[in-house]
């Protein structure tokens, strides 16, 4: 954020679609008086493409644990430039509710989800370097196996939940769905998963 | 088969030792090639019948799709070396099969991971990080092969050549019970197999003791598999029993006929 403060040329650079180099301003009256029109008849397709590509990441992600955690930290920091520089723009030029409304439906599923894929990473990670361990690599690894999986497949199944919403709610803008409803809903999921995640793994 | 071509030795609990050839990472890269082809023509089928399915609804027939090709991609080696015990189509069609580094059968979670972990291997093309890794590990492993304490072995390592040698034409009476014969050759592991074809070749070179003591373990390794009645078998001796085993289980009682 600090960076596209300082240098309205990064934002070229940082930013992964065509529609965010537009101004933050413009965008928001464009997407609000489209009401429901853009996507119609592609939804499905859209949510879809979603959420394999967001599972490929977070996978990755997790993959990546194998570089000692070097890239699953890598990845997650670059994740959270864009995120920074996207959320920064929109919020300089005075549309922080649009944004909340626009990125919390799915996002506070979304973000949580590639955070457990990047801590499935570092669980390899910790099992691999073995950081005062003193039992063998291959035993370290297998007794990390099984939880390695559980996080992915509980991370799987939280991008299929946040690629639905992203397609069939996100994208929706007051007037047609107001911007309380949406960030409540998103609070609402956000403290859902918080409640499930302190609770889960219990014995 | 070149000398050059790394093994890996396996001491099992019970005192015996065998080795193992590791696959080279070209190799694997072959049969990872041979894998790529065979989806990507299962992904064709696929498309093709979802295309019909879209004369309906184009946009959940692509949202299918696109589905459809995730999981393969993802699920192909899982479900493969679940199924098949280490192989996937490209693996079977080199002789090659995954296996745990103590030469023990894959289990499901290290399946999953190793197929997982493909994420990091495959980058940046081609796998060239899993193929480096696998030249600098001592099992040839690339990085989801040591997160699941995985390798990769080349199969029945006695060629062709040799085991049409073994073959001695004479009468055998286990082949003579077709149905379970059939069954032998179903069940037996090539890991026993090659076992067993190691035994028989150098069976000139044992002390008479340690022969009687091999073949009588690896008769019994072969009854534990089927069970032939009392009639056809009481005749053999051991050793007798393990090169009538091996012939089934080669396909050679058929050929010397």
């Amino acid at each position: 954020v600090a960076l596209l403060l300082a240098d309205a040329g990064a934002k070229r650079v940082l930013m992964p679609f065509a529609a965010l180099m537009e101004d933050p301003a413009k965008r928001v009256a464009q997407e609000e008086s489209q009401q429901a029109g853009r996507l119609e008849g592609v939804k499905a397709r859209f949510s879809a493409m979603l959420m394999t590509h967001n599972i490929r990441v977070t996978l990755t992600t997790l993959a990546m644990g194998m570089t000692w955690g070097i890239g699953s930290i890598v990845l997650l920091f670059y994740n959270g430039v864009i995120l920074g520089a996207v959320a920064g723009d929109y919020v300089r030029a005075g549309q922080s509710t649009f944004l909340l409304g626009w990125l919390l439906p799915h996002g506070s599923v979304e973000i949580p989800a590639i955070l457990l894929g990047g801590q499935a990473g570092l669980v390899l990670a910790s099992a691999l370097i073995g950081w005062g361990d003193s039992t063998r690599r291959g035993e370290r690894m297998r007794a990390a196996a099984p939880d390695v999986l559980t996080i992915a497949g509980g991370a799987a199944l939280l991008l299929v939940w946040a690629g639905i919403v992203e397609a069939f709610i996100s994208q929706y803008h007051a007037p047609v769905l107001p911007y309380s409803l949406k960030i409540g809903f998103g609070v609402l999921e956000l403290a859902a998963l918080a409640v499930y995640l302190a609770r889960a793994g219990r014995t | 088969m070149s000398r050059r071509e790394r093994t890996v030795e396996i001491h099992t609990p019970e005192g015996i030792s065998f080795s193992l050839t590791l696959a080279s990472p070209v190799v694997r890269f072959l049969a990872w090639v041979l894998d790529a082809a065979v989806a990507a023509g299962i992904t064709a089928a696929m498309s093709k019948v979802l295309e019909l399915f879209g004369a309906f609804a184009l946009d959940v027939a692509a949202a299918l799709n696109t589905v459809a090709y995730f999981v393969l991609s993802i699920g192909y080696g899982i479900f493969f070396e679940w199924r098949w015990n280490g192989q996937t189509p490209g693996k079977k069609l080199l002789r090659l099969r995954g296996m745990d580094v103590d030469g023990l059968r894959l289990q499901c979670s290290q399946v999953a991971v190793r197929n997982l972990l493909r994420a990091v291997d495959m980058l940046p093309v081609a796998y060239l990080v899993g193929g480096a890794t696998a030249l600098l590990s001592g099992r040839s492993q690339r990085l989801g092969d040591v997160a699941a304490n995985t390798m990769v072995v080349r199969l029945a390592s006695a060629s062709d050549r040799d085991i049409e040698q073994l073959a001695t034409r004479k009468y055998n009476s286990l082949a003579e019970q077709r149905p379970l014969a059939l069954r032998l050759r179903n069940h037996v592991k090539p890991e026993l197999a090659a076992l067993a074809v190691r035994a028989i070749e150098s069976r000139e070179r044992l002390t008479p003791l340690a022969r009687v003591a091999v073949f009588s373990e690896l008769a019994d390794a072969f009854r534990a598999l089927v069970k032939f009645p009392e009639e056809v078998t009481s005749s053999l001796t051991d050793e007798q029993y393990v090169r009538n085993a091996v012939e089934i289980a080669f396909g050679l009682d058929r050929r010397a006929r």
